[in-house]
């Protein structure tokens, strides 16, 4: 018997590398265990009460009857089926109309209190029933929940182990993929279940379900604690009940993002965009930082507006405001927010984060984006989701993944005072500025009695960027950008600006003004100059007119003594000939 | 005397096919009802041939006994190999 039931589990490994799964459609479960449960194979879920054992069964039914045309069967040893169903009302699952399809079969399996132990019995004919059952419904899947009261019921541990073995070897032989589910005892970090703890190494997949007190919030955790043959995620991942049922934050080492998108979307920041050349880039995560005040909602609310202005949907998960008020405050900057939530552009998202654990945030953030289908979403601010530090850090590090999946374009904001503490305080920015892309801070500037909020590129991956800071200038006409004045390595914003620009623009007119002045001067010394050319001209004019006529005058003295000598009248006179002429005349 | 409270004592044992245990449940009713329950209607269901009926009273496992009337019901797990744990389960005094 011995021998042939671990032949039995030896051919069982051998078949198993490469196991067949069968997926639970337990949202992230499937994920993490790259397929589901495994196929045709038994898996136990251990876990304290309330952890969530029997949801994930009922969860596992569910999806097989609904989804997979996989009927199955729902052993209850712990619940009356009445009970089961009434508490999985609120998930919206129709359990009466697949047990009425035949899809889905509820065994009620409670044993009375009632109940007298009169001698040796053994679970033959419960499989006997499960059976007729299976081949009536054709059944894929059975669950066995709490399984344990089954177990209490026999006195030995020999007979326990004996009819475990039974219902093992039953299954293997059933073509039924099973889930066996058993109370843990003691602690909740303890994974051995008190004293089923033999239990665990039956199956081939076990699965660790637990619920802990981090500081302020319930937390559940599910562990994959065993897979056979199979590459699964084997730290604590968060498991959330939502009303869609059981989430399991899925985050695998071996995921792989898509072909990072080379496309830029604006920030609705002109002159931002061109600090980015272009915009952020598409699908990935950006850092906002800043004190409180520094216009961290304004900005993302303006990379919100244009997004819906192109026509994209956008998620907004607001902690310290709720969407209202967003909308509100944002009228004063020119944004008219109102409009894309009235064209279901845009969704708000309001969470109180005290009542949240991070864990619990992701999933269901990672929900309402899948359900949203937006292409950008906003988290503001990171920082107050819950208090644990590290644990936000995680959480963001993996919806900054999921989203970078989903090819979202992110926006996160957090508190941070000064950048300069940022390295030795990175926790306030929840470890996000290392996997983000990009990262703005929001700071001011106190001159002169006035706060000024100015704009830094801190890191923006792939893209060039600007790394001047701005002046980030909100006015009713809109958010805007501005430059600031740089003086002699000092930063000046706002009026300091301002009367910085005056003051230099004063200087400026002056510098004209001299120069005109000087000019105007030069220009009245050419007129003078050119007066004095003017005279000296007409003098030397008045000179040669003056010569000309002593040289007439000249002449006609010439002529007067010639004629008077009686010299040839006719005779041209030249001045040069005439005196020799004369002589010649003189001579003749 | 296996009368209770004057009510003739109505019995249903569940049994699975020709299992050891199912066989010894059998066997030990059949002894009883030789000696302290005389007069109890015994119908035996074997539930591999007739599972509807096992699931509707809830026996989920094999052998069981089920005091079907006189109410209340009541239901007694295993072989029946201890007698006397049978009979006060049943609500009938042990002959002495």
């Amino acid at each position: 018997m011995t021998s042939k039931r671990k032949a039995k589990t030896a051919s069982k490994v051998a078949t198993q590398c490469g196991v067949a799964k069968c997926p639970t459609g337990i949202s992230g479960f499937d994920t993490i265990t790259n397929g589901g449960l495994p196929r045709d194979a038994v898996s136990l879920v251990l876990g304290g009460p309330g952890c969530g054992k029997t949801l994930f069964g009922l969860e596992f039914l569910v999806h097989g009857a609904q989804d997979y045309d996989e009927p199955g069967i729902f052993v209850a040893f712990e619940e009356k089926p009445e009970k089961i169903m009434a508490n999985a009302a609120s998930f919206g699952w129709d359990l009466q109309g697949l047990v009425k399809k035949n899809k889905l079969y509820f065994l009620d399996a409670q044993l009375s209190p009632e109940t007298v132990h009169a001698g040796e019995f053994d679970i033959s004919g419960l499989l006997g029933m499960l059976k007729s059952v299976a081949d009536k419904i054709g059944a894929k899947r059975i669950v066995f929940d709490a399984l344990d009261m089954l177990l209490d019921l026999i006195e030995t541990p020999a007979a326990q182990r004996k009819e475990v073995w039974r219902l093992n070897d039953w299954l293997a032989s059933s073509g039924l993929t099973a889930i066996m589910s058993l109370k843990v005892e003691g602690k909740p970090s303890e994974l051995v279940p008190g004293h089923y703890g033999w239990m665990q190494f039956i199956p081939d997949a076990v699965i660790l379900l637990r619920q802990e007190m981090t500081k302020y919030f319930s937390e559940r955790m599910l562990r994959v604690l065993k897979y056979r043959g199979s590459e699964h995620i084997n730290n604590d991942c968060a498991l959330v009940i939502a009303d869609n049922g059981i989430n399991v934050a899925e985050l695998r080492a071996f995921d792989t993002l898509p072909k990072p998108s080379k496309k830029r979307v604006g920030t609705g920041i002109e002159r931002l965009d061109h600090m980015f050349g272009g915009g952020y880039m598409k699908g990935s995560g950006i850092l906002v930082t800043g004190s409180p005040g520094t216009a961290k909602t304004t900005t993302c609310c303006a990379f919100a507006d244009a997004a819906c202005k192109r026509g994209e949907k956008v998620i907004y998960f607001a902690f310290d405001e709720t969407g209202p008020e967003i909308i509100r405050n944002m009228s004063s900057v020119n944004m008219d927010l109102d409009r894309h939530v009235k064209d279901g552009l845009l969704v708000f998202r309001n969470l109180h984060s005290r009542f949240l654990n991070p864990e619990e945030t992701y999933v269901y953030f990672l929900k309402e984006l899948r359900d949203s289908e937006a292409s950008c979403m906003i988290v503001d601010p990171l920082s107050s989701i819950g208090t644990d530090s590290g644990a936000i850090s995680l959480m963001a590090k993996r919806l900054l993944y999921s989203a970078k999946a989903r090819g979202v374009t992110s926006l996160w904001t957090s508190l941070i005072d000064d950048i300069a503490t940022i390295n030795s305080n990175e926790m306030s920015s929840a470890g996000v500025s290392t996997s983000a892309d990009t990262w703005i801070h929001l700071s001011y500037k106190v001159i002169e009695g006035e706060r000024n909020r100015g704009l830094t590129i801190v890191k923006s991956r792939g893209m060039g960027h600007s790394n001047q800071v701005r002046e980030l200038v909100l006015s009713s006409k809109g958010v805007t950008l501005t430059d600031v004045y740089t003086s002699s390595g000092e930063v000046l914003m706002g009026t300091a600006r301002a009367q910085k620009e005056a003051s230099d623009r004063a200087k400026e007119t002056l510098k004209r003004a001299e120069f005109n002045s000087r000019q105007r001067q030069l220009e009245a010394d050419i007129e003078v100059l050119k007066r004095e050319m003017e005279v000296k001209l007409e003098e030397a004019a008045i000179l040669k007119q003056a010569e000309t006529l002593r040289y007439e005058v000249e002449k006609e003295a010439l002529a007067y003594t010639l004629a008077a000598r009686g010299a040839d009248e006719d005779d041209p006179i030249k001045p040069g000939r005439k005196s020799g002429g004369a002589k010649r005349r003189t001579r003749a | 005397m296996s009368k209770v409270n004057g009510t003739k004592l109505v019995l249903r044992l569940y049994v699975a096919g020709h299992s050891p245990n199912s066989m010894a449940a059998i066997d030990n009713l059949t002894a009883l009802r030789r000696d302290q329950l005389k007069d109890a209607k015994v119908e035996v269901v074997d539930i591999l041939l007739e599972p509807e009926r096992a699931m509707a009273d809830r026996v989920i496992t094999a052998p069981a006994l089920l005091k079907v009337s006189p109410q209340p019901s009541r239901m007694l797990l295993g072989n029946l190999s201890d007698q006397s744990k049978v009979l006060q389960g049943l609500g009938v005094a042990a002959q002495s």
